[in-house]
């Protein structure tokens, strides 16, 4: 009777409406490791760091087990947004109930979804992240800083740059065997770039359920979440990303995407809501420093010093990239993330990068994704070219009203910026040109 | 980090019409009458917007606060339905480029400038930014003439006139497209016409 009150009061339910709760383990139905950060760090993370990667492990499993709604209901003009009921076991309960409306306001923001989050306490030693053994001791590196290592272009690029200056703490969650492989090859490859050091810290999560839904748009909380943490746990007050302004704002290609159908993962409104959570939760200022948020993929990649190339190269970039059913887990070549990554090496005059790849399809020719970022360059064009940029930009694309703390000179500076770098393509030989006139035969 | 985005491209039947008409470069007047029947279908399998006077209302208090937000009202419904988000999202963009404007027109003007730019983002979302990539691939048209081709049938007056009906009922039950008055040509000039212009 005690080990079934015991195993109720550690399992997190979720539910959708009109059905029965359907309980969440982690170690059963999802899988969280963060043994080999607590073992590195010789140190326990603090409760509240603790509860905030569970959380988001949670968030992140419910986001894959719930299916949204399907095409015929979209066509009714249904959005694909969801209802969703979690409950779920936690240090702080009181904490976290009293500040579940910055979270859910966060989640609504990156995933379209209404929440519904219940907090209660979870018995002391019992969390997956809850660490038994003692630690003789401390060897949290001073004064390295904490920054965001996805294994893709940005954070390499990034990394790269900041490592010429400053040692850092690489923090990064892996989804399975082959995006570890890739986030370790390209830290390994990053440590000759300069003297300074980078301390590698891995999380893994992944389902151990079969996963209905595709989209996991909390996965950017995920990011974001052991970032946080771990800075927490590093006794840092900031957290440091380098994801390139488009990337991050993500303007939708076609109006017929609608909300986060145009991920938010590093989204400057994302970042600020996630800031705010942290402060609210330690009751600390925290800081989600994003340099690059001003700049595009291809000044990320120009900044990064050129000894670092054998590192880019190995970077992965592709929506189905680290799928581990991918034959060879090549890279597709023509999804949006591909191309912005292709066009960014070739506008940073480092074709030789995207030479260097094998992708499943080497031409983009006839590719919709790419047909679809022209008429969004198009677009762009038209409403920068308006005698008042700003109000062109919003009329083209409302969603730029969302790019606070970013100001508008700033934002039609990144876009004149991307602008320019398609149109210097245009002349272009091989695959950098074919990016350019593929979507455009006819001009 | 992968982005993954997801980019609806299905087009319904009335969609595919409106797609015909640009692929065979149908006059301006025959691919706008396309087009509104085409929102006209949308408005009625979409439910229409049935809080669009509201949304104008707050739209003419949130241009007179001249503080920039990215929906108005920001409601739950907009999460759920997507016409809703549309027109949430294009009273904040009419706030925040034209607050002069709407300081100055009475509130039913007001709302059939919200109605026509929310018939614009209906027709983009469910049709016409489906179709314009693969109308400039396939070398119908350069970008910017497609761009420019498609904002002046958003202005046509059947367009307008779908927006008046739209304001009288909102949730666009039963809603049609207007019909268009047709005037015969004198028989003078029929005599003398080429024949592609009395298609």
């Amino acid at each position: 009777m005690t080990a079934i009150r015991s195993q109720a009061r550690t399992t997190a339910r979720f539910a959708v409406p009109g059905e029965a709760p359907l309980p969440l383990q982690l170690g059963c139905q999802a899988f969280l490791d963060g043994r080999a950060v607590i073992r590195r760090l010789a140190r326990e993370l603090p409760a509240v760091a603790a509860d905030l990667i569970e959380i988001a492990a949670r968030v992140y499993a419910v986001d894959r087990l719930v299916l949204r709604p399907g095409m015929r209901q979209m066509r009714a003009g249904s959005a694909w947004a969801r209802n969703l009921w979690l409950e779920m076991p936690v240090r702080e309960p009181q904490l976290w109930n009293a500040h579940a409306d910055r979270l859910t306001e966060l989640l609504l923001w990156l995933t379209d979804d209404i929440w519904n989050l219940e907090f209660f306490q979870l018995p002391q030693g019992a969390g997956p992240l809850d660490e038994s053994q003692g630690f003789l001791f401390d060897t949290v590196p001073t004064g390295s800083a904490p920054v965001l290592f996805s294994g893709g272009l940005d954070s390499g690029a990034g990394l790269a740059a900041h490592l010429l200056h400053d040692d850092a703490v690489a923090i990064s969650v892996d989804t399975s065997n082959w995006m570890q492989h890739v986030q370790q090859r390209v830290l390994q490859n990053l440590s000759t770039v300069s003297e300074h050091t980078c301390m590698s810290l891995r999380y893994r999560v992944n389902l151990r359920a079969s996963s209905v839904e595709s989209s996991q748009r909390s996965r950017g909380l995920l990011f974001l979440a052991v970032g946080i943490a771990t800075a927490w746990a590093l006794r840092q007050d900031r957290l440091r990303v380098f994801e390139n302004g488009i990337g991050a704002i993500n303007l939708p290609y076609l109006r017929s995407q609608s909300g986060s159908q145009a991920t938010r993962s590093m989204h400057p409104r994302t970042l600020r809501l996630a800031e705010e959570l942290a402060k609210a939760i330690s009751h600390k200022p925290f800081r989600v420093d994003a340099p690059a948020l001003t700049v595009t993929k291809a000044q990320v990649v120009r900044a990064a010093p050129a000894i670092a190339g054998p590192a880019l190269a190995l970077t992965v970039s592709c929506d189905t990239g680290f799928s581990a059913r991918v034959r060879h887990h090549a890279p597709c070549g023509v999804c949006t993330s591909c191309l912005l990554r292709r066009q960014a090496l070739h506008a940073a005059g480092r074709a030789e990068l995207d030479a260097a790849a094998t992708y499943r399809t080497s031409s983009p020719a006839g590719s919709a994704a790419l047909q679809a970022m022209l008429w969004q360059v198009a677009r762009l064009r038209a409403g920068l070219a308006q005698p008042q940029p700003w109000p062109g930009l919003i009329l083209e694309f409302p969603e730029v009203l969302d790019t606070a703390p970013l100001t508008p000179t700033e934002v039609i500076s990144l876009y004149r910026s991307y602008v320019q770098e398609w149109e210097g393509l245009e002349g272009a030989s091989g695959i950098g040109g074919q990016l350019w006139r593929q979507g455009r035969t006819a001009a | 980090m992968p982005d993954d985005d997801r980019i609806p491209r299905y087009m319904t039947a009335s969609w595919r019409r409106v797609f015909r008409c640009l692929q065979g470069r149908e006059s301006v007047e025959r691919t706008s009458d396309a087009v509104t029947r085409a929102l006209a279908a949308t408005l009625r399998t979409a439910h229409g917007v049935p809080g669009l006077h509201s949304i104008a209302s707050q739209m003419q208090d949130a241009a007179a606060s001249s503080v920039a937000q990215s929906r108005i009202p920001d409601s739950e419904e907009a999460r759920r339905h997507v016409p809703a988000d549309i027109a949430e999202r294009a009273a904040a963009a009419l706030a925040a480029t034209m607050p002069e404007v709407l300081a100055l027109v009475a509130p039913d003007q007001a709302a059939l400038m919200l109605a026509e730019r929310v018939l614009a983002g209906l027709a983009y979302h469910f049709g016409l930014d489906r179709m314009a990539p693969l109308l400039v691939a396939e070398g119908t048209y350069e970008t910017g003439a497609l761009h420019a081709l498609l904002a002046e049938i958003l202005v046509s007056e059947q367009v307008s006139k779908l927006a008046k009906r739209l304001l009288i009922r909102p949730n666009g039950t039963g809603r049609r497209a207007p019909r268009r008055r047709r005037f015969g040509m004198p028989i003078e000039d029929l005599l003398n016409a080429d024949l592609s212009e009395v298609r």
